[in-house]
């Protein structure tokens, strides 16, 4: 016999996941039309505010490069869909700048390979933009989650999990500190921060560089501070000749941007279980389910969730 | 070269376990603690790696 799937594991559906492509139109179908215009204005702007400088650059920096000898990547360039990450989350603003700046010529291609002036902070904008569609998205995603499970009685979250999230990627662990968890949040902040440091430490501070590793920087620009650190100190210095542990500093750097990925996720979820804490079948498995929270008081690995009073800062 | 490499590779084992076991507590003592345990299996794991590979290169490309 199918197992019932309880409502909360399910997901909200491919119109749901489809939607938090465009910025606002989560917020819009929810009937939060101020938010939603907040949404796509700020997504928009910060994407053309990079894209007057860096173009069709973009291009250049993609997934792949849709150059003469890949059909597919050129064909979805040339319709707006250059698969530029992150830009490619805020996808109206992406296409816009890819279908205006798309010549199929030999030479706008040779642009693409151009330098711009001050690219690496106009380069990190347009990235910017895409991060901030995600997490628009994920504040809408929330809101339909809430809106769907959250019955009488059910409380108010600690703080929103997609500003959580948010803030984590700009500074790791604040939004742990925001979702009351501070202590663990500088804990996981210092390893990400450390294995960053390293790794711009290893490559003389040439390790985060959209123009020399495009594909190296879309995992290193998920810990956005670090990326925009380097954006302003490190990327514009010339590099005469790669350092002797250049590709050790671009593959720490990149690890400690996936590291920063979960660090932002658990920010979320911390934030998420202070009003859905996580259901554990009570012994035998027939009784009612519990939240996590109380089944593990005795457990020395309690459920995530924000921490009990008293606990924080004991590190 | 060798020495530092693994002092390297031991740092970061360290670090990214912390961010791993860090989803199953709410305190950065508890983090810790459960860090250096994971950080400590995942050693035995390379080590168990190491040997596999080393026995496969032995294997197909010998000594």
């Amino acid at each position: 016999m199918a197992e019932r799937v309880p409502q909360a594991a399910k997901g909200l559906g491919w119109g749901v996941f489809l939607a938090g492509f465009v910025p606002g139109l989560l917020q819009f179908q929810l009937g939060q039309k101020p938010r939603a215009i907040a949404a796509f204005v700020s997504c928009t702007v910060l994407f053309f505010l990079g894209w007057v400088v860096v173009g069709e650059r973009l291009f250049y920096w993609g997934l792949v490069v849709p150059g003469d000898d890949s059909t597919i990547p050129r064909g979805l360039a040339r319709v707006g869909f250059p698969l530029t990450l992150p830009e490619l989350l805020n996808l109206p603003a992406n296409a816009i700048g890819a279908i205006l700046a798309f010549e199929p010529t030999g030479s706008a291609e040779r642009l693409w390979r151009l330098p711009r002036g001050m690219e690496h902070l106009f380069g990190w904008l347009t990235a910017a933009s895409g991060m901030l569609a995600a997490f628009w998205s994920a504040a809408g995603h929330w809101e339909f989650r809430l809106r769907r499970d959250a019955r009488e009685g059910t409380p108010a979250p600690v703080a929103h999990p997609a500003l959580c999230a948010a803030l984590t990627w700009l500074v790791p662990g604040l939004g742990h500190a925001k979702a009351g968890q501070k202590d663990k949040g500088m804990l996981m902040a210092a390893a990400v921060v450390i294995v960053f440091g390293m790794g711009l430490a290893f490559s003389q501070g040439h390790a985060v560089d959209r123009a020399n590793a495009s594909v190296w920087w879309m995992g290193q620009n998920l810990f956005g501070g670090g990326t925009l650190f380097a954006a302003f100190v490190t990327s514009p210095m010339q590099m005469v000749s790669a350092p002797a542990h250049y590709d050790l500093g671009v593959v720490l750097c990149t690890v400690a941007g996936l590291m920063n990925l979960v660090v932002m996720v658990d920010a979320f979820t911390v934030a998420e279980r202070s009003v859905f804490p996580v259901q554990v079948p009570s012994e035998g498995g027939d009784g009612p389910a519990m939240p996590a929270t109380a089944a593990l008081a005795a457990d020395p690995v309690p459920a995530a969730g924000p921490a009990p009073a008293g606990e924080e800062g004991k590190a | 070269m060798l020495a530092f490499r693994i002092v390297i590779y031991l740092i970061v084992l360290f670090l990214i376990a912390i961010v791993v076991v860090a989803q199953n507590h709410t305190t950065a003592k508890a983090t810790l603690q459960d860090a250096l345990r994971r950080t400590g299996r995942w050693i035995w794991w390379t080590f168990l790696l190491l040997v596999i590979m080393f026995g496969l290169e032995l294997l197909f490309i010998g000594w």
